[in-house]
């Protein structure tokens, strides 16, 4: 006997969009919370300590609140076309973000006839290992919701 | 907000494949961000196990050194108690004096060193005392160098760290506040016999042991005569001491100098020449 593959509608349970939208509510609280301010918060104590900030508080802000949003944004678009591009958008705005790092990667801790330098240029290079992957799985869930919508959503939110 | 698509029929079971290589990619975007992480704390630890342990320096000693040059010779010394390698430890010295002028620069290294071993660099400066250099000075005046010293090593892979740091060298002259004054000459048959008085102090942390020679040289650089005369001065104490040169009726009177050079241990070296009468 040959065993062959049935071919049927498969059940999904996506969450209604008030529900999403709760969801990506709470995951907005949690990104302001650890990518602005917890960041906000060390760069304010080590100026305290007369130690200079290799970002400015502002775009360390603005960058966190972007991701954030991004954050939020993707995870209530992910039933729908929309969840690959901003997906992609969102590592996007994480590569420029590390970008903006990686162009003077060094810390600088003054201390009294003494000055240490701390290079960080090859973290940055491994970090955007991340983003890139990311990119790379928002532009594969593009190409597969333009060729074949909703095929993911039965793994995505199964019955 | 797009619209929520309709599931498509699909295989009972197994994700299609864009599926599956979109979820592959996010599992190793999240290995990847996790082994950073780990990564990243554990050379942090290494670090700072590395700054707990005290690395330190030697003091910097002096010598006389070969080719009219004085040596100061210095060790680093650090353990490595991380996890990881330390790997490109190198220190680069600049010498100053204090009118800041560049005498000598130096490098040392590079070392390495596996976790729980020593690193040792040793350092050797070679300040050069030409009567005609930078450093002529440090033979006969006391002064306060500044060395700015620049190290770096790499902790584990990813952070490079540097340190760079001004350090102020008291530095004793070995004949510091040299003269050589000439005294009356006296007529001596064909010579005329002039009593020289040499004083100095040797304020370096070294003796002065070995042979003062002297010249005496008109402008056409050929010596009307020579000679020399041992010298033995402890550490810290000064010398001062006549000796009589016979210099020939035939050694012009103007423009003609008394060249002083210290030998010792097979290196010669140049004192500033004085006005001879």
């Amino acid at each position: 006997m040959t065993a062959t593959a049935t071919s049927r509608p498969l059940a999904s349970a996506v969450p209604s969009l008030p529900w999403r939208v709760a969801g990506a509510c709470a995951l907005l609280l949690v990104g302001l919370l650890v990518l602005v301010y917890v960041p906000e918060a060390v760069l304010r104590m080590l100026a305290a300590h007369s130690i200079p900030s290799p970002l400015p508080v502002a775009t360390l802000a603005a960058a966190g609140v972007a991701v954030a949003v991004l954050w939020a944004l993707r995870y209530v678009s992910k039933p729908t076309r929309a969840y690959g591009p901003l997906t992609m958008l969102l590592a996007a705005v994480e590569i420029g973000y590390l970008l903006l790092l990686y162009a003077d990667a060094t810390f600088r801790l003054p201390v009294p006839n003494v000055t240490i330098s701390i290079g960080y240029a090859r973290l940055v290079e491994l970090l955007l290992i991340v983003p890139a992957l990311t990119l790379a799985a928002g532009l594969v869930t593009t190409i597969e919701d333009v060729r074949s919508p909703g095929e993911r959503l039965p793994f995505d939110y199964p019955a | 907000m797009p619209a929520v698509d309709a599931a498509p029929s699909v295989n009972v079971g197994r994700p299609p494949g864009a599926y599956r290589l979109a979820r592959a990619l996010r599992r190793a975007a999240t290995v990847a961000i996790v082994l950073i992480v780990v990564l990243v704390a554990t050379e942090a630890y290494s670090a700072v196990r590395l700054a707990s342990s005290s690395p330190h320096s030697g003091n910097l000693v002096a010598s006389f050194g070969p080719n009219d040059t004085m040596l100061l010779t210095g060790s680093f010394y650090l353990t490595n108690s991380g996890l990881y390698p330390l790997s490109g430890l190198t220190i680069a010295f600049q010498v100053r004096n204090a009118t800041g002028t560049l005498i000598a620069t130096g490098t040392a290294g590079p070392a390495s060193a596996a976790p729980g071993q020593n690193a040792s660099i040793a350092a050797v400066l070679r300040l050069p005392v030409d009567p005609n250099g930078p450093g002529a000075s440090l033979l006969t005046v006391d002064q306060t160098l500044v060395v700015d010293v620049a190290g770096n090593v790499t902790v584990g892979y990813l952070f490079p760290v540097g340190v760079a740091a001004d350090m102020n060298q008291s530095w004793g002259a070995p004949f510091a506040n040299l003269t050589a004054t000439p005294g009356t000459p006296v007529p001596a048959g064909a010579d005329v016999d002039v009593p020289v008085t040499v004083t100095f102090s040797d304020d370096a942390s070294f003796a002065d042991v070995g042979t003062l020679a002297y010249a005496v040289v008109p402008p056409s650089g050929t010596p009307c005569t020579n000679g020399s005369w041992a010298i033995d001065v402890p550490a810290g104490s000064p010398y001062d001491q006549t000796q009589t040169v016979a210099v020939p009726t035939s050694c012009p009177t103007t423009g003609t100098v008394l060249t002083l050079a210290y030998t010792t241990d097979g290196v010669t070296m140049a004192l500033p020449p004085e006005a001879f009468p």
